[in-house]
């Protein structure tokens, strides 16, 4: 299987001290029988979600890197590019935009980078987003109660 | 034990050093005192812009009577000309610092302590105690009150004294500082080594020369042992190498999108090598999305000019390398191209790990996609190789008479060809339909330049042969039948 030896190398750089993501992306596991799954927690670092941590799960196709990773939020997550099923947008893994040389680092700092700012212009829920543009405030209010509500508590460091 | 004079350039020992000049990345001026050996040897080295002098200023732990400095003002072809070494003394200042630390003589506490009280004494001022034209050699500056030339001094070929009239500057020296005033035309400022021999001084308490004493015999110490330990881990590999095998393949022979060992190395217009089974496999899956053969790292399309490319040169590397490690157990797996002519001189030995055996069975290139054009290919490359490579004997033939290394430079032949042959994989791939296109009255191969007509048979004739016949009927030579002209419509082949 072709993705094997890609996933045993983007996992040993995503858990290397170097990585540029190991204070945003952490307790990553995979399975030792299936290396196709990955498990994370995301830590935001932008208000409002900046009081909890997110678990994610990261899907990989057995083509991959020919096709796209599936991403899955596995906390609740007040946010309008992300549903309630978990499911996220992101252009990056989009089979249309899909690149086989994209990294795995480089989808999950684009997970990031949505997470902390989100896009009320392309939202998977339209309610949010409407909120999130027409009143920041009890965005941001009902947002930190849902993320005390349900978040995973931050890594202590 | 007190006799035994100490270098004093030494970050275990406590003492410091600055520089005024940023320096080239891996070559800090920290590297001149380092415990590290491979980051001592790196030494030091100024940014090429920056223009002398540039200024080392080493701090000792403790008041030094120096002895003796051997420094080398050279980076490989990098060299420091003009040497001017000054000192400094701070006599009572170091004594108060030493009073108050009397109870906890930490080294690092005292170094923190160091740059906070420091404010409350006045800079050191440094007198200049030698100057030397060095050239680049190795450099020896020395105390003429303490050493002996004839004994001490006899590798190095300059040897310089350090003179000042007041001689606490070198025998209760608090700082040192090397300014490098200029150098050899257009080069940067370099220093590879540093040594600074000396002991501590009179004026220093007993309790912090022994302290200086252990933390050096210390650092020599496990020096010795780490020493001896590399090199018995150096020889642990050596054996690895041979027997097991934990045999670290160079990343440039990973194919870049999958990690594997690269069996076909194809330079992509992005400069990326990526084995053309990954290549293949990548264009298969993009064709069902409709889209063309394209780079898979920028997306652009492949044409004419832009196209991939077969990397010979990476090719004969892998497998140089593969050659070379064959006897490794995970390399020994990794697929290679077998030609016809080594599949039958290998006949049915049993061959070890799984892929490899595939490969031998399947085709002279292991590509999955490819699997199906095998047959067709197989037989183009036994033909074209008699023809072109004039000693190439064919593989299906009694190879009883020809010697083995003739076969197996034959088998290399063949099946360089058919990489050669069978390369670029993308272009193949957008042509199979015009290989099909043939001309029924030339019977030429008809590309997607030419002009092509459909005759109601479905056939297809090329302009210039429908245009040559002057009747307005056109006769298709495949099937034989007539049709007038007027039925024959334009065809556009892709």
């Amino acid at each position: 299987m072709a993705a094997t030896r890609r996933l045993q190398k983007e996992l040993g750089d995503l858990k290397s001290p170097n990585s540029v993501l190991k204070k945003s992306f952490r307790d990553i596991s995979v399975d030792e029988s299936n290396i196709l799954l990955w498990h994370g927690l995301i830590v935001p670092e932008n208000p409002p979600y900046n009081k909890g941590a997110f678990r994610i799960e990261i899907a990989f196709p057995a083509e991959y890197p020919f096709k796209p990773p599936k991403v899955i939020f596995k906390t609740k997550i007040y946010h309008p590019n992300i549903d309630e099923k978990g499911q996220v947008c992101l252009p990056i893994i989009n089979a249309e935009n899909w690149k086989p040389a994209t990294k795995t680092d480089q989808v999950v700092s684009s997970l990031i980078a949505l997470i902390n700012d989100p896009e009320p212009e392309h939202p998977l829920r339209a309610d949010l987003a409407e909120e999130y543009t027409k009143d920041r405030k009890k965005f941001m209010k009902n947002a930190e109660e849902h993320t005390k509500k349900f978040s995973e508590r931050r890594p202590a460091d | 034990m007190l006799r035994m004079l100490i270098n004093f350039a030494l970050e275990s020992l406590g003492s410091t050093v600055s520089s005024d000049k940023v320096s080239v990345d891996g070559h800090e001026c920290t590297n001149l005192i380092s415990q590290d050996l491979t980051l001592r040897r790196k030494g030091y080295l100024a940014e090429h812009f920056l223009r002398p002098p540039v200024t080392l200023t080493f701090h000792f732990p403790c008041n030094v009577c120096i002895h003796k400095v051997v420094l080398v003002p050279s980076v490989g072809q990098q060299k420091s000309n003009l040497l001017e070494l000054l000192c400094a003394s701070q006599l009572q200042y170091r004594e108060t610092l030493h009073l108050s630390q009397m109870k906890k003589a930490h080294i690092e506490s005292r170094r923190e302590s160091h740059s906070n009280s420091s404010t409350n004494f006045p800079p050191p001022v440094f007198y200049t105690v030698s100057k030397v034209f060095s050239n680049g050699d190795e450099t020896c500056f020395y105390n003429p009150k303490v050493v002996n030339l004839n004994s001490e001094l006899d590798t190095c070929k300059k040897q310089i004294a350090m003179r000042h009239f007041k001689s606490e500057m070198f025998t209760a020296a608090s700082h040192l500082t090397i300014k490098i005033l200029s150098t050899l035309s257009g080069s940067a400022a370099a220093l590879s080594k540093i040594d600074i021999w000396g002991l501590p001084s009179n004026s220093v308490q007993s309790h912090l020369k022994e302290k200086i004493f252990t933390k050096y015999v210390n650092f020599l110490k496990p020096e010795c042992s780490s020493s001896l330990k590399n090199e018995n881990h150096k020889q642990d590999c050596g054996d690895l190498n041979i027997s097991q095998g934990k045999i670290e393949i160079p990343e440039e022979f990973l194919d870049s999108l999958t990690w594997e060992v690269m069996t076909i190395p194809i330079l992509l217009p992005s400069g990326k090598n990526i084995d053309k089974s990954t290549l293949d496999t990548y264009i298969a899956h993009e064709s069902v999305c409709c889209k063309k053969p394209r780079d898979p790292f920028t997306g652009i399309e492949f044409s004419d000019s832009i196209k991939p490319l077969p990397n010979l040169a990476l090719k004969a590397r892998i497998d140089q390398f593969l050659m070379k490690n064959s006897s490794d157990q995970i390399i020994g797996t990794v697929p290679r191209t077998v030609s016809d002519g080594l599949r039958t001189l290998l006949g049915k030995r049993k061959v070890t790990g799984q892929r490899v055996n595939q490969n031998l069975l399947s085709t002279p290139c292991i590509s999955d996609v490819d699997r199906h054009n095998t047959h067709r290919l197989h037989q183009t490359i036994v033909k074209e190789c008699t023809i072109i490579v004039p000693n190439a004997v064919p593989a299906n033939t009694d190879t009883g008479n020809s010697s083995h290394e003739t076969q197996l430079k034959d088998s290399l032949n063949s099946a360089l060809f058919s990489i050669l042959h069978d390369l670029p994989s993308s272009v193949n791939e957008t042509n199979v339909e015009t290989i099909d296109v043939k001309c029924c009255s030339c019977v030429q191969k008809l590309s997607n330049e030419t002009i092509v007509y459909q005759l109601p048979c479905s056939h297809v004739v090329c302009r210039t042969c429908l245009f040559l016949s002057p009747l307005t009927i056109f006769k298709c030579s495949l099937c034989t039948l007539g049709f007038e002209k007027k039925m024959i419509v334009r065809k556009h082949i892709l």
